[in-house]
């Protein structure tokens, strides 16, 4: 009777490949979020890319899989800036495809117009003194959207308090003006709950991290 | 969370239940046979894949069946798809993935032109570039002139290339020609472009064997090209040392609008520093700018440009080069200029460019005589472009203008030049691709012109090829023709075309930071005009060949960025009233600039300096019995500009000061020689020199912008 039952619920999902899919999809996302975590360098954050990539090959209506794609690309562009800004900007670029590709699933998504304004960053490094009028412009505009989307959304403060810190005092950056932006970071992740555990949920240590730089 | 845990062994069991799983494995590898490490392998529409290890080499395992494609991507290269069908059995590939063609390597004609551009990556220059070059103040003409090619001139102000006079060389603005691109000057007085680098997202210098687009230069184009839209709101103030100017630009959501005016007196200044010149009254000029640009569909941009100067000055000059006998000379111009284009994509894939300008200029000069010049010209044309193939592309146009040329010279009787010219031509040239490496553009552009009842055929071919990364090897030829100079017809226009034959070998190599570039060529002119006859003839003719070398490093100092241009210039002519075949006076043997550019953080400033080395220049002296066989002294500058960036009030702010010749090195242009011997038979003769030794400036610039104020509003709101 019981081996009926277990019988019957494996045929079950079998059957239903849909929330079959959803369990692959689920497991294939928390393993390559693991992947994500344990990653020691470009190298292996590209190669996480491409397992998000992957995914989101195979789930056209999923936009978790483009986001983290976007994210773990971004990151491996930030860190090999230094040395190779050609491939960083390429990264970039790529990402930036990325989160199109994510905005046509969930437009109105709060994370990937963040998300978005972290890959103009990246583009406006390869020539600040070129770029920064119109980049820095382009990424204020495209935060601004993403906090409208979102104003609980931590990493729009974060992403904004980053830049501004980063951007010469001359032209309206510097720790004072940064400060407020950082300062609602902190508080946003203090009560931030994603609304899944695949849900982006990064930000808060490097946060803290700034807080301590504009004090 | 026990129950999601129960489902998963269930999934996973029911996996196991159709496991029959086989291995895909292989190496990636790239055309040129290095590995590739990082692509990403992926069976289409499935989960399973992997990415290449440091080897390139992969494998993965998969339970999919039938037919599948099994798809190889990468960064830089061109996607791979490829059909396969699982029948069970273990599959390896060795895979080729091709480097995707982009700006950064993809052959491109570089012979003779040196580009300067922000939305390109291959360029030589950025437009900040341009902006920041010590000794040229902002000026497009200065800064060109510490590239390669190029002879400075300090009596003049305007473009000399390779040997070629200043006539030679012709502005456009958005393919559209600039009939007066300097303001009006005359007696030694170093001229200004009239246009802000500032306008432009791009700016092409071509020293020669330029494309089939552009005619009536028989040595170099400076082609412009106008920034699109503005995308922000802001007001500008320059306050200047030597006057100053105010902006406002309004952007909307598909359309800008721009209006300046600015306005210089060097009169407080020459008050200040002593002057070689014996000013009556300083120079003085008034300048108003508009501009409106509109998106009109998704591909299209309408452009619409006018601008108005005027300027002037009156010094002690002396008559007919006798240094004793000093009388006023006044002048004063007038200019207006309107540009208009559109550009769109019609009919699927043509891309359509029309355009019309309109110059209205007026010089008027009085000392012991009058003279009046007015020129008037209107000019329209169009282009078609179309992609016949990745490996086909495909350009035409044609254009018209008509000009004025009214001169009134009144000294006791007038003499009167009227010329009114008719000038038609149309081109057409091809962009054939035969490889990625190997590109060649072959045209030709036929010109008629109503004033001297001729017509002109001109062949132009350009080729480059990739001899390995970032390098090319390239080669140019072209037929130039330019109706000859009006102030060289007023006795008959009954004459030809001049005409200049190009020939350049160019060899580039460009990796991250480093560009490094040489340049052969030669020059043959023919018909040049000559005036020693009674009527002006045909029957000039001469050469230039040289060598150009140009060298940039923008990544071995830290914040630093340098450039070091050398040209080898030996060019004769005989020409206008030449006795004999000569070197002309506006060209220099050996050509040397080093353009130096530091940013010095902790001060918030740029430092940026000019050195620039010139032997001697020849002139003709008539005590000697060789014509133009003496040379000035060696010429050398060194110039400082330092720009301090700052904010004021939340206002992006730019305070900078400038100086020309900061040693005071004596720049010597040529000699000046009385037109009647003395007691002894000779001709008394004097340097000319510019009007002071140094020439210092201050600025602030102020930009209240928008965008300062929208963040600033972000962060009040906490």
């Amino acid at each position: 009777m019981k081996n009926l039952a277990i019988f019957l619920i494996t045929f079950s999902l079998c059957a239903t490949s849909l929330s079959a899919q959803n369990e692959k999809f689920q497991m294939a996302m928390g393993k390559a979020l693991g992947q994500m975590s344990a990653a020691k360098g470009p190298e292996d954050l590209k190669n996480t890319a491409n397992t998000f990539s992957r995914i989101a090959s195979a789930e056209a209506a999923e936009w978790l899989p483009q986001y983290y794609a976007a994210l773990t690309h971004l990151w491996a562009g930030y860190s090999i800036m230094g040395s190779n800004m050609t491939e960083a900007q390429a990264l970039a670029k790529t990402a930036l495809s990325e989160i199109q590709a994510g905005q046509k699933i969930a437009p109105n998504e709060s994370e990937l117009a963040a998300l978005e304004a972290f890959a103009y960053q990246l583009q406006l490094l390869e020539d600040p003194m070129t770029k920064g009028a119109e980049m820095s412009g382009k990424i204020f505009a495209t935060l601004g959207k993403a906090e409208s989307l979102n104003p609980a959304n931590p990493r729009v403060y974060y992403l904004r308090g980053n830049f501004t810190l980063n951007m010469p005092e001359f032209f309206g950056g510097g720790p004072a003006k940064a400060a407020p932006d950082v300062q609602k970071a902190v508080a946003a992740y203090a009560v931030f709950k994603p609304a899944s555990p695949l849900h982006p949920n990064w930000g808060a240590t490097e946060a803290g991290e700034l807080a301590e730089k504009v004090k | 969370m026990k129950k999601e845990l129960l489902s998963i062994v269930f999934g996973l069991f029911c996996l196991l239940v159709h496991a029959q799983s086989i291995t895909i494995k292989g190496a990636v590898k790239s055309n040129t046979g290095e590995s590739i490490i990082g692509a990403n392998i992926v069976l289409l529409g499935t989960y399973d894949g992997a990415s290449s290890d440091l080897d390139g080499q992969f494998s993965f395992s998969t339970e999919e069946k039938g037919k599948q494609i099994l798809q190889i991507t990468y960064i830089g290269f061109d996607t791979l798809s490829m059909p396969l069908e699982l029948k069970g059995q273990n599959l390896e590939f060795n895979l080729k993935l091709k480097e995707t063609v982009n700006e950064l390597n993809a052959v491109t004609i570089v012979a003779g032109v040196f580009e300067a551009s922000d939305t390109k990556k291959s360029v030589i220059l950025k437009s900040v570039d341009i902006a920041l070059t010590a000794g040229a103040v902002a000026d497009i003409t200065g800064a060109m002139l510490t590239l390669p090619g190029t002879v400075r001139n300090q009596e003049s102000g305007q473009l000399l290339v390779r040997g070629g006079a200043a006539y030679e060389t012709r502005t456009l603005i958005d393919g559209l020609y600039v009939q007066n691109a300097y303001n009006s000057t005359t007696g030694n007085l170093p001229a200004r472009n009239r246009f802000s680098p500032f306008m432009f997202k791009g700016m092409m210098f071509s020293s020669g064997g330029y494309s089939a687009e552009y005619g009536q230069a028989l040595s170099s184009a400076l082609i412009l090209n106008s920034s699109d839209v503005a995308t922000q709101n802001t007001t500008g103030i320059q306050l200047l040392s030597v006057g100053g100017g105010l902006s406002q630009q309004k952007s909307w959501a598909k359309s800008s609008l721009s209006v300046s005016g600015t306005y210089s007196n060097l009169s407080p200044y020459f008050k200040l520093i002593k002057q070689n010149f014996d000013w009556k009254q300083a120079p003085e000029s008034g300048n108003v700018e508009l501009s409106f640009k509109t998106k009109t569909s998704s591909t299209g941009i309408f452009k619409f440009y006018a601008t108005g100067l005027s300027n002037g000055f009156n010094m002690n000059v002396a008559v007919d080069g006798d240094e004793k006998q000093k009388m006023p000379l006044k002048l004063s111009g007038e200019n207006l200029y309107l540009n208009t284009s559109y550009r769109d994509v019609v009919f699927k894939d043509w891309t359509l460019f029309v355009g019309s300008a309109y110059t209205w200029n007026r010089d008027k000069i009085r000392q012991n005589f009058q003279l009046n010049t007015l020129q008037q010209s209107a000019q329209s044309r169009f282009t078609l472009t179309k992609s016949l193939s990745d490996a086909v592309k495909l350009k035409f146009g044609a254009e018209h203008i008509w000009s004025v040329f009214d001169e009134n010279y009144t000294e006791g009787e007038t003499f009167k030049t009227l010329h009114n010219e008719n000038y038609l031509a149309a081109f057409a040239e091809t962009d054939l691709k035969f490889s990625e490496k190997w590109l060649a553009r072959v045209g030709v552009r036929a010109e008629q012109s109503s004033l001297l009842g001729r017509g002109n055929i001109a062949p132009r071919l350009s080729t480059a090829y990739i001899l390995g990364k970032g390098e090319q090897l390239a080669f140019s030829f072209g037929q130039f023709y330019q109706t000859p100079e009006h102030t060289q017809m007023r006795r008959s226009t009954d004459v030809g075309f001049e005409q200049a034959d190009h020939y350049i070998l160019t060899y580039q190599k460009q990796v991250e930071g480093y560009i490094f570039r040489v340049e052969g060529y030669y020059k043959n002119y023919h018909n040049l005009l000559k005036t020693t006859a009674e009527l002006p003839q045909n029957t000039g003719y001469g050469y230039a060949r040289g060598i150009d070398l140009f060298w940039r490093d923008s990544k071995s100092i830290k914040n630093g960025d340098y450039y070091v241009s050398y040209s080898f210039l030996d060019t004769e002519r005989n020409y206008r009233d030449f006795p004999t075949q000569a070197m002309p006076y506006f060209a220099a043997k050996h050509n040397v600039a080093v353009v130096y550019k530091h940013w010095i953080h902790e001060l918030n400033t740029m430092l940026s300096t000019t050195y620039a080395f010139q032997s001697g220049r020849p002139y003709n002296d008539p005590n000697s019995s060789v014509f133009n066989g003496s040379r000035t002294p060696v010429f050398q500058d060194l110039s400082l500009t330092l720009s301090y960036i700052t904010n004021i009030k939340d206002n992006f702010t730019v305070v900078y000061i400038a100086a020309n010749n900061v040693p005071g090195f004596r720049q010597v242009s040529g000699y000046r020689f009385s037109n009647t011997p003395d007691e002894q038979g000779r001709f008394a003769g004097s340097p000319i020199l510019p009007p002071a030794k140094r020439f210092i400036f201050l600025g602030l610039i102020m930009t209240i912008g928008e965008k300062f104020v929208k963040n600033q509003g972000n962060n009040d709101d906490l």
